[in-house]
């Protein structure tokens, strides 16, 4: 313990400067987070690429301590003096964690106690969480630096290596955006811990290696394979097989969660594809009633593609399209987007066609439900944190968002009121639209109790279906202190693809409409 | 009697460079050991290999008794190791450097440091980074010696430094010799000379020759011949004689085995009878350029 405390001290001692102008730099940015919160009116007069800034103060100050604490009996250099006296790997290694315990994971978890306390939460009631963020920024921020760290010997090469990196990463990305690819969601939790706990394996395993070995190729080839394996990952289009496994099928005779059905489009003119016959490609939209899903039930799309089979003999495949369309009970109508080469378009354009469309999604049921009275101004909610709603005097237009503040991160949640039961003001001049249920959900979801951030408090907003409204002079009555409102957990039931097929379409009549998602 | 250092058949190649090629040493225990050669003969890379600061690729060492691929954190509590280029903690007073490494030695002789500090002048108020080549290298040797070490390492400790401070470094040096084994590498042959005990000579990776310092001053002599007329130089003479050259009536030449009778017995039959003998001793600096061109000519 003693060479430990000794070598600690000796870091303290030489990066003094450093340590203040990290717990300078989190200090002003909680100071002013705080202030904002007190004073949410006042805009304290910072530009907004300096309060960017000082956001990112607090973790750029915590890379240059890792990468200075490392650094200080670097790994790389045969000519260091520690290497021939009689320091103990393990005590060095020991020495260099409690520095960053101290001075990286302290003043983060002292922001996180702070800004929870703040927003009136009990930080020891959140202490699994506050742990987690303690976790993830040892993954996500100190081993990735210390690895780096570990296989350079000066700041200088740490920013090359970063620059690298980053150059790199933002190569493959570009590589990537042009290969057409479906971005179908098809991991799950379990594979985003896997990632995680692999990166911080390997990580950990290069800062072993390290300061057991002082041989730097064999990290340096690490990351330089990691990059490969990473791009190889990035570039390697998600394909309809592993779709297809994801959202696999409906079984024969197995029901789907919901009623597809073809909305005939209005035929269109014969010069309606005039303004955009300069493009290569031709945008059409196919409408779609979807109904039938049950009253607790959400069924999300996830994507859709869209196979066309023309009666010459063409054909065409759309790749997968990423929607994130929320089908909730009633009716609703959804225009499935597709683009096709122009060339097939002409070809096709008079010959009747038969259109497959695909859809893969998921079948969400409602759990733990619970009923709660909304109040005026903020209150708290058991399992959620503290929402409020929006005060009777806004616009009617303003009533259907129910706002809430949960500690640490936001749940996937539910919502849904029934407007028979709402107590905001009828509106002047205003016909109320028939008694229905109108629904919301926050469907964002990350692995974990908590997310990586200074300020351990998410905001989620409910926003409720607006019924079709097109009607002026009718409205549906929204939320106001006392309405009562029904939450619930959203859980998977099923995921699944399902089909629908029009036969003898004209693609002419599925150019642009102006239709997007509704309800009716 | 044991051996601090010992290696054997020992290599460390970077690429295709063989730095070290098959060293083979033993540095008896209280020897001031002194590792000579060119440069880029391997001192610096077989240090390095024995301090465990290189893994050697193959062949192996033992340093005190431990295998040299094991030698780290307490192993360091009983050896100095001092290297020109090593870098100090730059940012540390000399006063800070000392305090900081004394807890590392349970050995550390606290009056030893006062008494070396103020041998070698050291100003302990001073940043490291604010001394000059020569109080650097004199706080890091002062900083190898304090603990009492059984092995001192010095890997060219004198290169560049004037001659005062290598005077100072050196009586440093020999103080603690009496308790510990030396073993130093170095350019500056004279200065080794005159407290070294045993030397060895390091060429392209292997060690040449290794002996006390006694026995080569004494089995190497200038030997200058002077006859009334100018002698034919023969095309066949000992394989000890080195730069054998003639000039007028005077043929010079650097006998490797000496011994006089030998000597004199082979010069008789190789010139019949010269005029004048003269066997002069040579400077470790004159067998270690005589050594040198040799070899340059044998390649």
């Amino acid at each position: 313990m003693g060479q430990i405390l000794r070598i600690f001290r000796k870091d303290v001692r030489h990066f003094w400067i450093e340590i203040c102008a990290s717990l300078l730099a989190v200090s002003a940015y909680v100071w002013r987070v705080l202030h904002e919160w007190g004073h949410p009116q006042s805009v304290m007069g910072l530009p907004n690429f300096l309060r960017g800034l000082l956001m990112a103060l607090g973790p750029i100050s915590w890379c240059l301590l890792v990468v200075r604490a490392v650094q200080d009996e670097s790994l790389v250099d045969d000519r260091q003096f520690w290497v021939t006296r009689p320091y103990e790997w393990e005590k060095l290694l020991a020495a260099k964690a409690l520095f960053v315990v101290l001075f990286v994971n302290m003043p983060l978890f002292t922001a996180n106690v702070i800004f929870l306390a703040s927003s009136g939460f009990s930080p020891t009631r959140y202490l699994v969480g506050l742990l987690w963020i303690q976790l993830l920024i040892v993954i996500v921020l100190v081993l990735p630096v210390a690895s780096v760290s570990v296989v350079t010997s000066t700041i200088v090469q740490v920013l090359l290596w970063m620059l690298g990196i980053g150059t790199y990463v933002a190569g493959v990305a570009s590589l990537s955006s042009l290969i057409p690819d479906s971005h179908i969601p098809t991991s799950t939790d379990n594979s985003d811990f896997l990632s995680m706990g692999i990166f911080a394996v390997v990580c950990l395993g290069m800062v072993l290696w390290q300061y057991t070995q002082r041989r730097a190729w064999i990290p340096r080839a690490v990351i330089v394979g990691a990059a490969v394996v990473i791009a190889a990952g990035a570039l390697v289009p998600t394909t309809a097989t592993q779709i297809a496994r994801a959202y696999p099928p409906l079984a024969v005779g197995e029901q789907p969660p919901f009623h597809l059905t073809p909305i005939p489009p209005k035929p269109s003119p014969e010069d309606q594809d005039e303004a955009q016959a300069s493009e290569k490609k031709v945008a059409l939209s196919v409408p779609i009633r979807a109904s039938g899903v049950a009253g607790d039930s959400l069924v999300v799309i996830a994507g859709t593609r869209v196979a066309i089979r023309t009666r010459n003999g063409g054909q065409w495949t759309s790749k997968w399209v990423n929607d994130g369309w929320e089908i909730w009970p009633g009716e609703q109508t959804v225009s499935v987007p597709l683009e096709i080469d122009r060339s097939f378009f002409e070809q096709s354009r008079f010959v009747p066609t038969n259109l497959r469309i695909t859809f893969a999604f998921t079948e969400d049921h409602e759990m733990n439900t619970r009923q709660i009275i909304t109040q005026a101004g903020e209150f708290p909610v058991d399992g959620v944190g503290i929402c409020w709603v929006s005060s009777p005097l806004v616009d009617y237009r303003e009533r259907n968002v129910v706002g809430c503040r949960w500690p640490l991160k936001a749940s996937p949640t539910l919502a849904r009121y029934e407007t028979s039961m709402s107590t905001c003001p009828r509106v002047p001049h205003k016909t109320e639209g028939p008694p229905t249920t109108r629904y919301a959900s926050y469907l964002n979801e990350t692995s974990g109790p908590a997310d990586l951030a200074m300020i351990p408090i998410q905001t989620s907003t409910f926003y409720f279906t607006q019924p079709d409204d097109r009607d002026d002079t009718t409205v549906f009555p929204g939320v106001c202190p006392g309405t009562p409102i029904t939450l619930s957990t959203p859980t998977v039931a099923r995921i699944a693809s399902t089909e629908v097929e029009i036969d003898g379409a004209d693609l002419r009549d599925y150019l642009p409409q102006p239709v997007r998602v509704s309800s009716q | 009697m044991s051996s601090p250092i010992r290696a054997e058949n020992l290599k460390k190649r970077f690429r295709r460079v063989d730095a070290v090629n098959g060293l083979d040493l033993e540095v008896p225990e209280g020897a001031i050991y002194a590792l000579v050669g060119p440069n880029g003969a391997g001192k610096t890379t077989a240090i390095k290999v024995l301090m465990n600061i290189f893994q050697p690729t193959s062949g192996r060492a033992e340093v005190l008794g431990t295998d040299s691929r094991k030698i780290h954190g307490k192993s360091f509590c009983s050896i100095g190791y001092v290297s020109e280029n090593q870098r100090l903690p730059d940012w540390m007073r000399v006063d800070a450097f000392l305090a900081y490494l004394r807890p590392f030695y349970p050995s550390w002789d606290s009056e030893l440091e006062d008494d070396l500090v103020s041998r070698f002048d050291l100003p302990r108020d001073r940043k490291l980074k604010q001394l000059s080549r020569g109080m650097r290298m004199k706080a890091a040797l002062a900083a190898a010696l304090v603990f009492r070490p059984r092995l001192i390492v010095l890997d060219e400790p004198l290169g560049g430094l004037d001659p005062l401070v290598r005077d100072e470094l050196i009586e440093g040096l020999l103080d603690r010799a009496e308790e510990a084994t030396v073993f130093i590498s170095s350019h500056d042959l004279a200065e080794i000379e005159s407290f070294a005990s045993h030397v060895g000579y390091l060429e392209q990776g292997r060690l040449v020759f290794s002996e006390q310092m006694g026995a080569l001053a004494g089995r190497f002599r200038d030997v200058e011949l002077t006859f009334d007329v100018s002698p034919i130089l023969p095309g066949e003479y000992p394989d000890s004689w080195m730069h054998l050259n003639a000039s007028a009536a005077v043929v010079r030449f650097v006998e490797s085995q000496f011994d006089e009778g030998r000597t004199s017995s082979q010069i008789t039959q190789v010139f019949g009878a010269p005029r004048n003998v003269a066997f002069a001793p040579m400077s470790l600096r004159s067998i270690f350029l005589a050594m040198a061109k040799a070899r340059r000519s044998t390649s």
